[in-house]
């Protein structure tokens, strides 16, 4: 017994150890976000900032545009996530319900779609936002990520194992299929279409390359662009750069995010089994 | 059109429509220009036969760094980051001190968006005034032990690519845990039981029970992790800009590159579609085994 107590004793200190290295980086971040440029190369090193201010972070947010980074972020974000969830939704349910020609190779087509690398169609996508003339909108940044094979597939699944009475029911009740799929079927697969939303958004926010090449100008850059851009060609003249107070607002929002749903998130990211 | 048909035949419109233009058209276009010397705002695109594949194969030695690369992080990550995450997902199943407080560290940098989770890195690895160099010097001082050397992490071609694979484990543990934790929990509790009862070891329970019962998890984490990690890209675009001398360049890196800096998107698309290829070959080869591994 002993043997084991001490055994687990030692597991658990090892396992310990482990969650304060994963957490440092992120520590450090917050810290280092408030102390001045100069203080980061003192040594020896301060844990603690010298003088807590906010004015490198207001310098960021200001000076360097990440205000509107942020807000463009928020809104392709948030829209990719319901377009895709919705429209995952929407075609998952007629795919399960109806027959219509084509029905079969359709479905396998999307799942095939899944196997695409995203990187190799950056290329293409690129190609068509430049014929549209849409470099630098919202639109290029938003419409290729609109849908994705695998919500379709995930929301599929879930509702092949749910029994169809009740749309029946209310077929026979004389509802319309508009009315039925949003007062029947959206609320039985609150769950998956909530999981879909967590990793659409978590891949949405912190996506870089595709963003990087069709959205440069400074009014229409996203917050992993713009951050990478700022880190990439840092001013070191620019005494009021922190690169630390620029990584904190990028990863704020979702950081925060995830004390507060922490349950909720790591519950969708098991369900997809994907991020 | 009634409204009912209109609702049902939408869907298949929309999806047909959406990834035609955006996915299937793109792959073909993709492959057709790969054949070509292309870009859209050149003027001398011409066919240029197989000289695009050619070329890298048997001239680019970039290309080949890229391969090496990318081959390189992947295994680093796919390897060591699935052994990691099983046994702190098993040691987590088993934790019964503040559980829920490690997990959150755990799976903290999951949702640490990328960039800047990497700026992040790049700044405590920065060889001179970096945290880490300056931190264990000034302890090994402190210690009176001989002082820590200025480790080159992100500056030296031999350090560079173990620092982006650091952050790679670092940054993917979480969503392994995640799903092998999920695993592990629905293993049936009266298994290790029984175990215990017959005396066997918490080693041997977890070689004989835990890791048999979760092996489709374990094959999901190690396909996925293959599959993402070739088309590795932000971590070394942030930390290393893929230096120094090309040491960290990924073939994700090498395609936006050649496309987007030097214009030619030909030669860019050839390596996409090998880079297409590799990915489903080996994608194949690992189903193949894990289909192997069952009947076994």
């Amino acid at each position: 017994m002993d043997r084991v107590f001490r055994q687990s004793a030692w597991a658990s200190l090892v396992l310990w150890a482990g969650a304060l290295v994963m957490l440092f980086p992120a520590v450090w971040m917050v810290l280092s976000a408030f102390k001045s440029p100069q203080e980061l190369l003192d040594y020896p090193p301060t844990f603690l900032p010298q003088a807590w201010s906010f004015e490198y972070i207001q310098y960021i947010w200001t000076e360097r545009n990440f205000g509107r980074m942020m807000l463009n972020s928020v809104f392709v974000s948030t829209t990719v996530t319901l377009l895709t969830v919705l429209s995952s939704a929407y075609i998952a349910h007629v795919f399960r319900e109806f027959r219509f020609p084509l029905r079969r190779p359709l479905f396998y087509l999307i799942i095939a779609t899944t196997m695409i690398p995203l990187p190799v169609l950056v290329l293409p996508h690129f190609q068509i936002v430049y014929w549209f003339g849409w470099l630098n909108t919202y639109q290029a940044l938003i419409l290729p990520y609109a849908l994705w094979g695998f919500g379709v597939f995930l929301i599929y699944q879930f509702l092949a194992g749910f029994p169809r009475d009740l749309i029946e029911a209310a077929r026979i009740e004389g509802a319309s299929e508009r009315q039925i799929f949003q007062y029947i079927v959206l609320p039985l697969i609150k769950s998956p279409c909530v999981a879909l939303g967590i990793i659409t958004f978590l891949h949405q926010w912190e996506s870089l390359l595709w963003p990087l090449i069709a959205a440069n100008s400074p009014d229409m850059q996203l917050l992993p662009a713009g951050l990478a851009a700022l880190s990439n060609n840092a001013i070191e003249s620019a005494d009021l750069f922190n690169p630390y107070s620029a990584a904190l607002i990028a990863a704020f929002p979702l950081l925060v995010a995830f004390l507060i749903f922490q349950r909720m998130i790591v519950k969708g990211i098991a369900m997809t089994g994907i991020k | 059109m009634t409204s009912r048909n209109l609702f049902i035949y939408g869907a298949p419109v929309l999806a047909g429509g959406f990834f035609l233009v955006w996915y299937i058209l793109p792959i073909g276009w993709v492959v057709g220009i790969s054949f070509w010397d292309y870009s859209p705002i050149g003027s001398n695109n011409a066919p240029a036969g197989l000289d695009n594949f050619r070329e890298a194969l048997f001239e680019d030695h970039v290309f080949w760094a890229a391969v090496r690369n990318t081959v390189y992080f992947t295994f680093g990550n796919v390897v060591l980051g699935t052994i990691l995450a099983l046994f702190i997902a098993n040691g987590l199943a088993r934790l019964k001190l503040v559980r829920r407080f490690a997990q959150t560290a755990y799976f903290m940098p999951t949702l640490f968006s990328v960039v800047a989770a990497a700026v992040v890195w790049e700044e405590i690895f920065q060889p001179r005034f970096g945290i880490l160099n300056n931190g264990l010097y000034y302890i090994t001082d402190l210690l009176g032990l001989p002082p820590f050397p200025e480790i080159g992490w992100t500056t030296t071609t031999e350090w560079s690519m173990p620092t982006v694979i650091l952050f790679g484990l670092w940054k993917f543990l979480g969503i392994r845990i995640i799903i092998l934790l999920a695993a592990i929990e629905a293993v049936p509790r009266d298994l290790y039981e029984a175990a215990s009862i017959e005396g066997g070891s918490r080693w041997q329970q977890f070689r004989y029970i835990t890791i048999p019962m979760i092996k489709p998890a374990i094959w999901f984490v190690v396909i996925a992790g293959v599959i993402n990690s070739f088309q590795v890209f932000e971590p070394m675009y942030v930390i290393t800009d893929g230096g120094p001398l090309r040491s960290t360049i990924s073939i994700v890196m090498l395609i936006t590159e050649t496309a987007f800096e030097r214009q030619r998107f030909g030669y860019s698309a050839s390596i996409s579609v090998m880079l297409f290829l590799t990915i489903l070959a080996v994608t194949a080869v690992l189903f193949w085994l894990r289909s192997r591994s069952d009947e076994i």
